[in-house]
Formats: C-alpha cells, structure tokens, sequence
C-alpha cells in the first residue's frame, strides 16, 4: 500500500449524489460533491470551510466511512475508503458534535467505556483513557452524570472525547467548537495544535473565520461541491480578496483628503473617523496597487501620524470567493 | 470477551427504555400472568376439550418470545434514532459480536419470565410438577430462549430499517402466538400454517417443553431439540447476514440520519 506517502488524506475526483424519492416516487437526486480534488499531508490541521450545504459533512462523513462516494475516491493513510473501510476506521477519529450520537440514559463514562469495548480497548486501558480524557475536556466532574442532563457544549466535548479515545493519527472534526461558550470553544481550539504536535492529522470544518485562521496550515473552501480556492490562510487572503486595505492616522484634519484620496486610480472606498484631534482614514484599494507614496504625496508627509498596509482578514477574502 | 459483556450491559442499560421498575415487572412479570389467566378463562369459557395445563404451559412459554421480541426491537430502534447507529457503525468494532451484543442482557430476562409464569401456575393453577422431568424442562427452556433472541435479533434488524418497533413487535409477537402451537395445537391449523410454525422459534421448543411435564426424557424429544437448535442458529446466521446487508446500504445511501432508510 502506499501507506508511506506524504499525505494523510487524499480525494481524487471525490463525487457524492444523494438520491431520495418523494411519497409520489419521483426521484430527486442532490449533487453535494463534484470531482473534490484534496491532498492533506501528514501532521497538518486543514480547515474547510463553505456556505451552508457545501459539502462539508459529506467530505467528513465520506472520509470516516459511513458513507461511500458515488463517484472518484478517497485515502486515508493510502487505505481505500471504501474497500479498506476496516483500516481506515482504526486510524481515524470522528467527531461529528451535535445532541445526537450520544447514549443519554447512561453517563458519559459509561458512554465511553461502551465505546472503548466497541473498539477493542481492554478494560483497564479503557478506564485510564476514559479519565483522562475527561479531564482533559473537562468533563471530570460530569463523568457519573447521565448524557441526558448534559448541557450542549458539555455533550459537545464528550463527542471530542470520544472521538479521541483510540487516539488515532487522523481526526476529523465536523464544527467541533459549535454550541460551546466562547471561553470553553478558545479551550478546546487549544487542544488543535496540541493534537498536531502529536503528530495527528486533523481535517476539522468550521464557520468561524477566525479559527480557520488561528489553527490551520491550509484551507480549502468549497462551494456547492466544488472547491473554490485552496491554500494556507495567509494565500487565501492575499489572492482571493481583491482589495487590500491602507490604515493611517493624520495629524491635521481636513475634510477635503477624503475625496481627493478617493479620486486616485484603483481606489475604491475611503472611510474617514474622527479620532480624538486626529482623522482616521481607512482605504480600500484594488488588489496588488501600492498607492502609499501617493497617499503621502496628498497627505503630507509631516501630517501623517501613522500608516499602516494591511490583508484583508480571511472573512474578506472568503465572502469574495463565495459570491 | 470481558468488552462483548461491557459492550452488552452497556448496550442494554442505554436502549432498554423498560429497565426501570414500574416497566420491568410489568413487562417481565405481570404481563404473562394477565396473559396465562386469560387464556385459562377464556379456554374454560368456550369449553375447550383441551385441559387448562396445555394454555397454561403454553403461555408461560410464549412469556419468553414476547419478552424478548419487545425488548430487543426497542433496542434497536432506539439506537437508530438517537443517532448512536453511525458511531457503532463507524467504529472498528466486530459486526458480529455487535450483532449479538444487543441480545445478551435479554436472554436472561427470557428465562425469568418462564421461570416467574411457572411457578405462578404451580402457587395459584395448582400446575402439577409430579411427573416432570427436570433436564428437558431446562434443556427446552434454553433452548427456546436462544431462538427466541436469534429471532429477535433478526426481527430487530427490521426495526433499524423501518424505524418503528412497536408494529413489529406486535406482528412478530401476534406470528407466534398463532402459528407456534402455544394455544392453538398445530394439528388444528390449515396445512400449510403447519409448515410456517416449524420455521418459527418455539414450535418445537414448546413441544418438549410440554412433554417434560409429562415425565418425557431428554432423548425422547431429541428430535424436537434440535430442530429448536436449528431454527435458532438459522435466525442468528440470516440476521447478521441482514445486518451486513442494512450496513452497506445505509453507507450506500447515506440513510443513518434521514427518517427513511
Ligand atoms: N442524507 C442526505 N440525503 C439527501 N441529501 C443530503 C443528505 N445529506 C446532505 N444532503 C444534501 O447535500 C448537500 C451538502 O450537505 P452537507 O451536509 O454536506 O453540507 P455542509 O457543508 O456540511 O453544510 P452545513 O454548513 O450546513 O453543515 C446539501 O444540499 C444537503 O441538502
Ligand atoms: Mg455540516
């Protein structure tokens, strides 16, 4: 097998169409994924990321094996999907979150002991691994409670729990930090690149720009199936947004910078704020122009208090992909 | 071993909706005394040429099917609709031992439910043990509890694809009832109902286990023994196959988390 490639994850040409009859028996046929080409190299977080119905959960659910493609394929660690299904199951973790998924009549220790003899953990294994998972979801304090009474971010980190419990070297995550206080979501994003350090790999999808940003190597977004852009945080911003955003502070109001700013080739938005006795001006301005020494020119160089170029943040860069 | 009984007790403590007291007697004790009783007065009121012990053993027997057929499609059920059927599945977890994992905590309850009917009879029917014979009696009994479960087991299958539990369990239970020989002997059925019965778990069970109070030796009912054996072997073998089978489908089509598979 090629168990021994750089890549943990590999789609080539992954395709998914959901069929379903309605009460009158005509078929309705979803396309959710088309021809998805990824490669997730070993050790790396990748995010990916799309709006509502992109395919997310199908790419998780296809990699975890409880779902085949209808079309292409998928590796993991060079196990086949769907004819090595075993395999990839004792190598991967999944944690699919939500209030599903979980036994709430028995407690949440029980839950993951049950799983551990599911997955063939001896007994006292099992008990030094459910502990110390717990903690470290901290869920400590809740181990003897029914799942039932748990509250939604608590159930959130059982199925984190859970889904680390045989410690596999790949980890998909579906939105694993949805439901969760901001506090106990910044807690749990910790462990990412804890994880990574471990040498895992990890696949986790996400709305939250922010994080995407904070933990991964690499995103992909995709769209309606398909994949729109794919490349570290830093490249998605930088060649997806097609603005980049100038930010000085000036000493010397005036009203007039505005517009004469304005009036340069290839800008596109001024904002002015007053500031305290300063004006500040945010500019938005076409993609790969540096207008600064015109900027100043206007300006003033002895009026300038600050200047700073920025990258539009990941969020910019994502909203001008999807539209 | 010792994770296929954690798995197991797990299992049962988690999916078992009628594990709290008020259910469990009701379910495992009340019900086949109701059952016995009526059948008893019923067969007296229509004059029925057959005598009370052939109802009363019978129904006792018929306790063990209706317990476990209720039980282990609930079990089914519910892990299908609290959506824990994907993570059992998308483990690496023996799909056979998997299988059988949500009989084992039922299989006991079979054998108290005949056990409880029994002596119920014996205390207030007047049940004559005088002429028993005690290996049959408990060779028919686990006998017919094992086929019973492989027959659950099978029928529970069903209750994951259909997603319902309570008319299965109501259709599975009401085949029995009519077909098995409990309380209609299966000489009176019309011929090919005579057939269907020896397909079915308990026919040859109850056989036995009636010929045990009659002072019939183990060796005597061999035959009906195993053919017991058989029809409970079958059942478990058809339902993993079936199970297997729900599987790739499901994965096929994406069917664990929609209400229809
Ligand atoms: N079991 C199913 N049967 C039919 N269609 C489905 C099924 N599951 C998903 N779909 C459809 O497939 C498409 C992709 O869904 P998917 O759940 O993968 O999206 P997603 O990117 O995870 O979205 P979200 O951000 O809302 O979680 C959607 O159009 C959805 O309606
Ligand atoms: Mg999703």
């Amino acid at each position: 097998m090629v168990a021994d490639s750089i890549n943990a994850v590999e789609c080539v040409n992954l395709g998914r169409v959901y069929s379903s009859r309605s009460a009158l028996g005509r078929r309705r046929d979803v396309e959710a994924l088309k021809d998805l080409n990824l490669e997730i190299p070993k050790g790396s977080v990748f995010g990916l990321l799309g709006p509502n119905g992109a395919g997310k959960t199908t790419t998780v659910r296809i990699l975890s094996t409880l779902l085949t493609p209808t079309s292409g394929r998928a590796r993991v660690l060079g196990y086949d999907v769907e004819a090595q299904a075993k395999q990839v199951r004792r190598n991967t973790g999944f944690i699919l979150g939500g209030e599903r998924g979980l036994y709430g009549r028995i407690t949440g220790e029980q839950n993951m002991h049950f799983f551990a003899a599911l997955n063939h953990i001896n007994p006292r294994d099992a008990k030094r691994r459910t502990r110390q998972l717990l903690e470290r979801v901290g869920l400590a304090e809740n181990a003897g409670m029914a799942v039932e009474n748990y509250s939604r971010g608590m159930k959130q980190r059982l199925h984190i729990a859970r889904g680390l419990l045989t410690d596999p070297p790949v980890l998909f995550m579906d939105e694993p930090t949805i439901g969760i206080d901001p506090v106990g979501a910044q807690e749990l994003r910790n462990y990412v690149p804890e994880l990574a350090s471990e040498g895992k790999t990890i696949l986790l999808t996400t709305h939250y720009m922010a994080e995407a940003d904070m933990l991964c190597d690499t995103i992909a977004i995709i769209d309606r199936g398909e994949l729109a852009a794919v490349g570290t945080p830093g490249e998605i911003k930088r060649r997806f947004s097609r603005i980049g955003i100038v930010e000085l502070t000036v000493n010397r109001p005036r009203e007039e910078l505005a517009g004469e700013i304005l009036d340069l080739e290839a800008v596109e938005r001024v904002e002015s704020i007053a500031e305290g006795p300063f004006q500040k001006l945010t500019v938005s301005l076409r993609f790969g122009e540096d207008l600064t020494d015109k900027i100043v020119e206007i300006v003033g160089t002895d009026n300038i208090e600050s200047l700073v170029s920025r990258d539009p943040t990941l969020e910019e860069a994502y909203i001008n992909i999807i539209r | 071993m010792t994770n296929f009984f954690i798995q197991s007790y797990l299992t049962y403590r988690a999916l078992f909706f009628w594990l709290n007291w008020p259910s469990y007697i009701g379910n495992v004790f009340l019900v086949p005394v109701l059952y016995i009783t009526m059948l008893l007065l019923t067969g007296r009121f229509a004059n029925s040429p057959l005598d009370s012990e052939f109802y009363v053993l019978g129904m006792a027997a018929y306790s063990t099917p209706f317990i476990l057929i209720w039980g282990i499609t609930q079990c089914n059920y519910y892990e299908r609709v609290t959506g824990t059927l994907a993570h059992v599945l998308g483990s690496s977890g023996n799909r056979w031992l998997i299988f059988w994992s949500k009989g084992t905590m039922h299989f006991p309850n079979g054998l108290f439910t005949v056990t409880s009917s029994l002596l119920f009879a014996w205390a207030f029917i007047g049940l004559d043990f005088t002429n028993l014979n005690w290996v049959t009696l408990v060779v028919s009994v686990l006998l017919f509890a094992l086929s019973c479960t492989a027959f659950s087991l099978c029928i529970g299958i069903f209750a994951i694809v259909m997603r319902s539990w309570l008319t299965l369990s109501a259709t599975a239970s009401g085949l029995l009832i009519l077909l098995t020989g409990v309380v209609i002997p299966l000489e009176d059925l019309p011929f090919f109902l005579h057939y269907v019965g020896n397909v079915l778990p308990l026919t040859n069970g109850v056989t036995a286990f009636r010929a045990a109070f009659d002072g019939a030796g183990p060796m005597s009912v061999g035959d009906h023994l195993i053919w017991e054996l058989g029809v409970g072997i079958s059942y478990g073998v058809l339902g993993y196959l079936f199970f297997l089978f729900v599987e790739a489908d499901a994965r096929r089509r994406g069917a664990y988390d929609t209400s229809i598979l």
